[in-house]
């Protein structure tokens, strides 16, 4: 079969991307190799590990699991668009004060999918933290100290949004 | 672990999707969600040549309440369910099993058709939505027809539907009366279920459909009187589960998994006849 490709535009933290893909290509590729996200991790490319998390209108997905084609019309969120090296958003700043990553492979979906929690349930019980990470796999940490991030992640950003108010 | 090159198609109708399947032939596959069909193509165990992307279809989501009954598009997505509050408060059954289901980053795209017309054994819809008697409404070139969910699943990835069928909505009757409640195990939360069972309570019986025992949900019903007090429901549970056709795997073998079956069915048991 002749190679067929399709250009589209992809809203990516912001801004769009205007990319040119075979259909088959997963979302994950094209964020990597297409818009240099390297942010977007592949772990196991079958929906298992959530390293590939990013979000779809705010609530995470596996980039994995769709192709890059199915993104068009939506907003995508990776770890790119949290903050910065100096200027880091509350949960990577907890992540770093909590000891929540080793060797980072898992950290951009822990964090993605952490920041969305956050969004939607500002205090989220340790429980329910454990559930929501549960679709999120990390060969190194044990977790323990995954939850404690997201714990003190709640904690900042409820003291952000007082010093703001 | 890329799938194989394919024609992509993106219909805006049911019309549409069903001339693009039918003119596919054997060599098309419908994508609802992706949540078990992208994975399959990774790894091209699915290899289909025309993929008929059903995400902008727009007949296919929403979900309406109604009086008598609730009607979901068939791209409802699982969290979409899970959140609603108005079919928590309709059919509050509905919202419990969608939460059972994988992980967030799962549920958010993945739809109840697209997992009632792929029928993975250890699946909560097929039996839910068997244990509510939902029916399924199906469109393919010959028009629309509707089939109960408990005649759908034939077995292990194999329903009624036709090549060239969708499945668009699906209608399940609200009995206000009727007490219900899923329990299943599974070694993390959102894992595929070990076993898992739905009950349904009545006035009359009370029924346990099972799903994650390998084949297609079975049901097992008690009569009001039957199902009065825990030991005789145990021991006639046992008995009946003891009968069905369940196959092991490297979880557990088939004895294990029905004693398992047996504890989720009492579990959900005791919380409707509290
Ligand atoms: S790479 Fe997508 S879930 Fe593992
Ligand atoms: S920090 Fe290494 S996998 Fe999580």
């Amino acid at each position: 079969m002749a190679e067929e490709r399709v250009e589209i535009t992809l809203a990516v933290n912001g801004h769009d991307e205007r990319v040119t893909v075979e259909p088959r290509w997963l979302l994950s590729d094209v964020l990597r190799r297409e818009c240099g996200l390297l942010g977007v991790h592949v772990g196991c490319e079958h929906g298992v590990c959530g390293a590939c998390t990013v979000l779809l209108d705010g609530e995470p997905v596996r980039s994995c699991l769709m192709f890059a084609v199915q993104a068009v019309g939506h907003q995508l969120t990776t770890v790119e668009a949290l903050g910065t090296a100096d200027n880091l958003d509350p949960v990577q700043q907890a992540f770093w004060e909590a000891h929540g990553l080793q060797c980072g492979f898992c950290t951009p979906g822990m964090v993605l999918t952490a920041r969305a929690l956050l969004d939607r349930d500002p205090h989220p019980s340790e429980e329910t933290i454990r559930e929501t990470l549960a679709g999120n796999l990390c060969r190194c940490t044990g977790y323990q100290f995954i939850v404690d991030a997201v714990l003190l992640a709640a904690e900042k950003r409820a003291a952000l949004a007082e010093g703001s108010a | 672990m890329k799938p194989v090159r394919f024609k992509y198609q993106a219909p805006h109708t049911v019309d549409e999707a069903v001339k693009q399947l039918a003119e596919a032939g054997i060599d098309g596959k419908a994508l609802a969600g992706g949540q078990s069909l992208v994975p399959m193509m990774n790894f091209r165990l699915a290899r289909p040549a025309v993929l008929v992307d059903l995400n902008g279809v727009a007949d296919l989501s929403g979900m309406a309440v109604h009086e008598d009954r609730v009607e979901l598009g068939a791209l409802t997505r699982h969290q979409a369910v899970a959140d609603s509050e108005r079919l928590r408060h309709a059919l509050p059954l509905l919202a419990e099993a969608a939460g059972l289901i994988g992980h967030w980053g799962i549920r958010t795209r993945g739809t109840v058709g697209g997992s009632v017309v792929h029928a993975d054994p250890s699946a909560e819809w097929p039996a839910v939505l068997t244990a509510l008697s939902a029916e399924l409404e199906l469109v393919g070139p010959q028009g629309a027809h509707r089939v109960p969910a408990g005649e759908f699943v034939l077995g292990p990835l194999t329903t009624a539907i036709g090549m060239d069928e969708i499945l668009t909505r699906i209608h399940i009757p609200r009995v206000p009366e009727a007490r219900t409640a899923i329990e299943e195990v599974a070694r993390r939360p959102g894992d595929f279920a070990l076993a898992g069972a739905v009950v349904v309570s009545t006035s009359e019986d009370t029924r346990w459909t099972f799903f994650g025992l390998g084949g297609p949900p079975e049901t097992v019903r008690l009569s009001a009187d039957d199902a009065r007090d825990e030991e005789r429901v145990k021991r006639q549970l046992t008995e009946r589960v003891a009968a069905l056709d369940v196959t092991g795997d490297m979880h557990g073998g088939a004895d294990w998994r029905r004693q398992v079956a047996v504890v989720v069915a009492l579990r959900a048991w005791r919380r409707v006849a509290a």
